[in-house]
C-alpha cells in the first residue's frame, strides 16, 4: 500500500515545490463534483427506480432500495476517481441518470404513487 | 465461562494461523516449520477459531453469537499483533495455554449444562 | 485517475480520510462512549440511585401518574433496564375544549414529565445535565448547528468514511500477507503505517459494519427518494411501515387500570420472554383505556421490537404485524449499530472494537503528516497545509478525549443551581477542544503532543478523584460497598483510559525523527516496495 504516494499520479512525476498544476486541480474538482453531487443524484434515482421495481410490495421494496443506496453511491464515487478519463465519468453518470430518470418517469405514469 | 473460552480460543486460533506463516515463524517459534507441521498448525488455528464460534453460539445463540465471534476474533488478532513484536515467544506460548484452558472451560461448561 | 487503479485509490483513500478525519475522530470517540450511555448518565446524575427490576419501576410510575395526571389524554412510561436507575414518565393533558390539539413537541416539556427513581417511584431531581445523551446526540448531529444540518454533515462524513474504507481495502494489496505485521521499532512511517493497517484491517468487519449501518440509521433523511417514489407523503409511508393502533374515544365510564406489572408479565409471555420498554396508556382511568407495550430494542438483533395492545382490564387486544424481510434487515442493521442487545461481554467487545476504530482514524491522520514530512522541501519550515494538519491532529487527538473529560469535570464542579448549567457542561467540552487546538498552534509540535496528551491523560484519570471529592456517595469504595459494580467499573475504566493517553504521550516524548537523508532513502524504499 502506498501512502507516500498521496498526490494524483500524474502530478507525482512533475511534482516539485510547486505542487499540482492548474489542469490537475481542475481535474480533481471535476471528479469531486461528479462523485459527490452527480453521484448522489444517480444514487437517489437508482433508489427511486428500485423502490418501484423490486418485488415484495411497496414498503419492502422501498426499504430494500434505500438500504442499497449507500452501496450504489460508494461504488459511483470510487469509479469517479478510478476511471482514467474524467469525461467518461461525466458522460457515464449523465447517461445513467437520464436512463434511470426515464424508467422512473414511465413507471410513475403506468402506476401512480400511493 | 463460555465467553472466556471463546476469547481464549480466538486468541489461540490466531496464534496458530500467525505461526503457520513463514515470515512470523522465526520470532514466534525460533525456527522455521516443516511444511507438514506448518499445515497442521494452520488447521489447528482454524479449529480453535471454529471452537471460539461454537462457544459464542453456545453462550448467546447463533445471532448474537455470530456478532460476538466476529468482534472477539478481531480483538484477539489485535491483541496478538500488539504483543508479538515485544514478547514473541511468550505470545506464542500463551496461545497454546489459551487453547488448553479454553478447552477445559468449554468441557466443564458442557458438563454443567448436561447436568 | 491518470495512473494505475491502485494509485488512484491510494489518492482517494488519503484525501477522503484526511478531509473529514478530525470530525470522524470526534464522531468515533463520542460514539464509542455511547456504548456506555446509561452508565455515563448514571455517573453524571449522582443524585439517582440504583437500577431496579422493571416491575417495581412500572408500579411506581403508574402510582405517580395516577396521582398527578389521573385524567390525562395519555401517559408514557419509559421503563429502566438493568443499567438505568430512573424511569422517565410524561403525560399529555386533555386538550381544553375549543383549543386545538397541539402536536406533541419533542424535547423536554418540564411541566408534563418527570424522572422517577427506579426503586421508590419517587420523583428525583438530578442536577441539570444532559448525561450520556449528549455524546449520543453529538455523535450523529454535531452541536451548535441546526439539527438537520448537523445530521447531514455527519452523514457526509460517514460517506467519506465509507469511501475511505473501500478505497483503503483496494489500496492495501497485502491484507493477508501483512495480517499480523506490526513493526514498532522500524522507521516512523513504517510503524505508523503498520499501526494504521493493523487497527483498520483486524477490526475491518466492525468498521465496515458501523459505517454502513450508521448511514442506515438516518437513511430516511439521507435517501428519502425511495419513499417519495412510492408514496405521496412521508405519513403514508410511515403508516404502512409502522402501523399504529387506532385511537379510541373516551367513553366517560370510569374504570381502574389493570395493574401494570401484571400487564407486563402478559406481554413478556406473549413475546416468549422478551422485556418491555415503553408503555403508552391512552385514556387512563377510563373504560376505553388502551395499554400499548413496546418491546425492548435490546431483545433481538433487529431493532424493530414490535408492540402489544391491551385493554383497560389487561386483556391482549392486538399485536403489531410481523415486519417483512427487508424491514427486518433494516432493523437488524440499526440494531447492530446501536448494540443495545449487547450483554456485558459483547458490549465490551463493541467498545474495544470501536476504540480500535478511533485508533485507526487517529493513526491515519498522523500517518499523513509523517509521510508528508519527508517530502517537504524544508522540514524546518513546512508549508501552511502541513502545519494546519499537524496542529489539528494534535488538538483533536488529545483535545476530544480531554474535552469529553472536561464535560464530566464540569458536571461535578459547576454549582448545582447555576443557570444554563447543562449547556455550560457541553460548552466546556468545546472550549477545551478549541483550546487544545490553539495551544498546539502556539507550541512546537513535539512539545505540544506531549503536553496535550499529558493533560488529557490527567483529566481523564483524575475523574474518579474529582467525583469522590465532590460527591461522597460516588467514590470507589462507596460504590463497591453498595454493590454498584457498573460505577466501580466506570471509575476503573477512566483510569485505564487515562493510562492509555499517558502511554501515547510517553511515546510522543520518546519519538525521534531519524536523520533526514536516511529517512528519505527508506521512504522511497517503502514507497516502491508498497506501490
Amino acid at each position: 500500500m502506498s501512502v507516500a504516494q498521496t498526490a494524483p499520479p500524474a502530478a507525482a512525476k512533475r511534482k516539485g515545490p510547486k505542487g499540482p498544476t492548474v489542469r490537475q486541480r481542475l481535474d480533481v474538482a471535476a471528479r469531486a463534483v461528479a462523485a459527490i453531487v452527480v453521484g448522489y443524484v444517480f444514487a437517489a434515482l437508482s433508489t427511486a427506480v428500485l423502490a418501484r421495481l423490486l418485488p415484495g410490495g411497496p414498503e419492502e421494496a422501498t426499504i430494500a432500495a434505500t438500504l442499497l443506496s449507500f452501496a450504489v453511491y460508494t461504488t459511483v464515487v470510487v469509479w469517479a476517481f478510478a476511471d482514467p478519463k474524467t469525461w467518461r465519468v461525466w458522460l457515464g453518470l449523465a447517461a445513467g441518470c437520464a436512463a434511470l430518470g426515464a424508467v422512473l418517469w414511465i413507471s410513475l405514469i403506468v402506476e401512480p404513487r400511493l | 465461562m463460555t465467553h472466556l473460552a471463546m476469547l481464549l480460543f480466538a486468541y489461540a486460533g490466531f496464534v496458530g494461523i500467525c505461526a503457520s506463516m513463514a515470515k512470523h515463524q522465526p520470532e514466534l517459534l525460533g525456527a522455521k516449520l516443516e511444511p507438514v507441521r506448518q499445515r497442521q498448525v494452520r488447521w489447528g488455528g482454524a479449529a480453535a477459531l471454529a471452537a471460539a464460534y461454537a462457544c459464542a453460539v453456545l453462550a448467546d445463540g447463533w445471532k448474537f453469537g455470530s456478532v460476538e465471534w466476529v468482534g472477539a476474533i478481531s480483538l484477539a488478532a489485535l491483541t496478538l499483533t500488539l504483543v508479538a513484536p515485544y514478547r514473541p515467544r511468550q505470545a506464542a506460548q500463551a496461545g497454546a495455554g489459551a487453547a488448553f484452558v479454553g478447552a477445559m472451560l468449554l468441557a466443564s461448561a458442557l458438563l454443567l449444562s448436561v447436568k | 485517475m491518470n495512473g494505475s487503479f491502485r494509485q488512484s485509490m491510494a489518492w482517494l483513500h488519503t484525501w477522503s480520510g484526511l478531509l473529514v478525519g478530525w470530525v470522524l475522530l470526534a464522531m468515533f470517540l463520542t460514539g464509542t462512549a455511547t456504548y456506555f450511555r446509561p452508565e455515563i448518565t448514571r455517573w453524571m446524575e449522582p443524585e439517582t440511585g440504583m437500577p431496579a427490576d422493571y416491575h417495581i419501576a412500572a408500579a411506581g410510575a403508574a402510582a405517580y401518574l395516577s396521582k398527578v395526571a389521573p385524567d390525562a389524554k395519555s401517559w408514557s412510561i419509559t421503563l429502566p433496564n438493568e443499567r438505568q436507575a430512573t424511569a422517565n414518565v410524561s403525560w399529555q393533558p386533555q386538550p381544553k375544549p375549543g383549543e386545538e390539539e397541539k402536536p406533541r413537541r419533542r424535547g423536554r416539556n418540564r411541566d408534563t414529565q418527570a424522572t422517577l427513581d427506579a426503586v421508590t417511584g419517587e420523583v428525583v431531581k438530578p442536577r441539570d445535565t444532559r448525561g450520556g445523551e449528549f455524546f449520543y446526540r453529538f455523535h450523529f448531529q454535531m452541536h451548535y448547528l441546526p439539527v438537520i444540518w448537523g445530521r447531514w454533515f455527519a452523514g457526509l462524513c460517514a460517506m467519506f468514511m465509507l469511501v475511505a474504507i473501500v478505497s483503503g481495502v483496494i489500496t492495501h494489496k497485502r491484507i493477508f500477507k501483512d495480517f499480523f505485521t506490526f513493526r514498532p521499532t522500524k522507521a516512523a512511517q513504517r510503524s505508523w503505517l503498520d499501526a494504521h493497517n493493523m487497527t483498520a484491517v483486524l477490526a475491518l468487519p466492525f468498521h465496515a459494519m458501523i459505517t454502513y449501518t450508521g448511514l442506515v440509521t438516518l437513511m430516511a433523511l439521507y435517501m428519502p427518494w425511495g419513499v417519495l417514489a412510492n408514496y405521496t407523503s412521508d405519513d403514508a409511508y410511515f403508516k404502512a411501515v409502522f402501523p399504529r393502533a387506532e385511537e379510541v374515544e373516551r367513553s366517560g365510564v370510569p374504570s381502574p387500570l389493570a395493574p401494570l406489572p401484571k400487564v407486563l408479565d402478559e406481554a413478556s409471555k406473549a413475546w416468549g420472554g422478551g422485556r418491555p420498554w415503553i408503555i403508552n396508556v391512552s385514556n387512563p382511568g377510563d373504560a376505553s383505556a388502551r395499554i400499548e407495550v413496546t418491546r425492548h430494542s435490546g431483545d433481538k438483533l433487529s431493532y424493530r421490537g414490535g408492540s402489544l395492545t391491551f385493554d383497560a382490564n389487561g386483556k391482549l387486544l392486538s399485536r403489531s404485524p410481523e415486519p417483512g424481510p427487508a424491514n427486518v434487515t433494516a432493523g437488524a442493521m440499526y440494531g447492530l449499530h446501536m448494540g443495545r442487545f449487547a450483554e456485558p461481554v459483547l458490549r465490551w467487545v463493541y467498545f474495544l472494537c470501536s476504540l480500535a476504530g478511533c485508533a485507526m482514524v487517529g493513526t491515519g491522520l498522523v500517518l499523513w503528516s509523517v509521510a508528508r514530512r519527508q517530502k517537504l522541501p524544508d522540514p524546518e519550515r513546512p508549508h501552511f497545509g502541513f502545519r494546519l494538519v499537524e496542529k489539528l491532529n494534535i488538538g483533536t487527538i488529545a483535545g476530544v478525549p480531554a474535552g469529553m473529560a472536561a464535560m464530566l469535570w464540569a458536571n461535578r464542579l459547576l454549582p448545582a443551581e447555576m443557570a444554563n448549567r447543562s449547556p455550560w457542561e457541553v460548552h466546556s467540552m468545546f472550549i477545551l477542544w478549541g483550546g487544545m487546538i490553539l495551544y498546539a498552534c502556539l507550541r512546537p509540535s513535539k512539545k505540544a503532543w506531549m503536553e496535550t496528551l499529558g493533560l488529557a491523560a490527567v483529566m481523564v484519570a483524575a475523574l474518579p478523584i474529582v467525583s469522590a471529592v465532590t460527591t461522597p456517595q460516588r467514590n470507589l469504595f462507596a460504590n463497591a460497598m453498595r454493590g454498584d459494580w457498573a460505577m466501580v467499573a466506570f471509575d476503573l475504566t477512566l483510569v485505564a483510559l487515562g493510562a492509555l493517553l499517558a502511554f501515547c504521550g510517553w511515546k510522543a516524548a520518546r519519538y525521534k525523527p531519524a536523520a533526514k537523508p536516511k529517512r528519505k532513502a527508506r521512504a522511497t524504499a517503502i514507497a516502491s516496495e508498497a506501490a
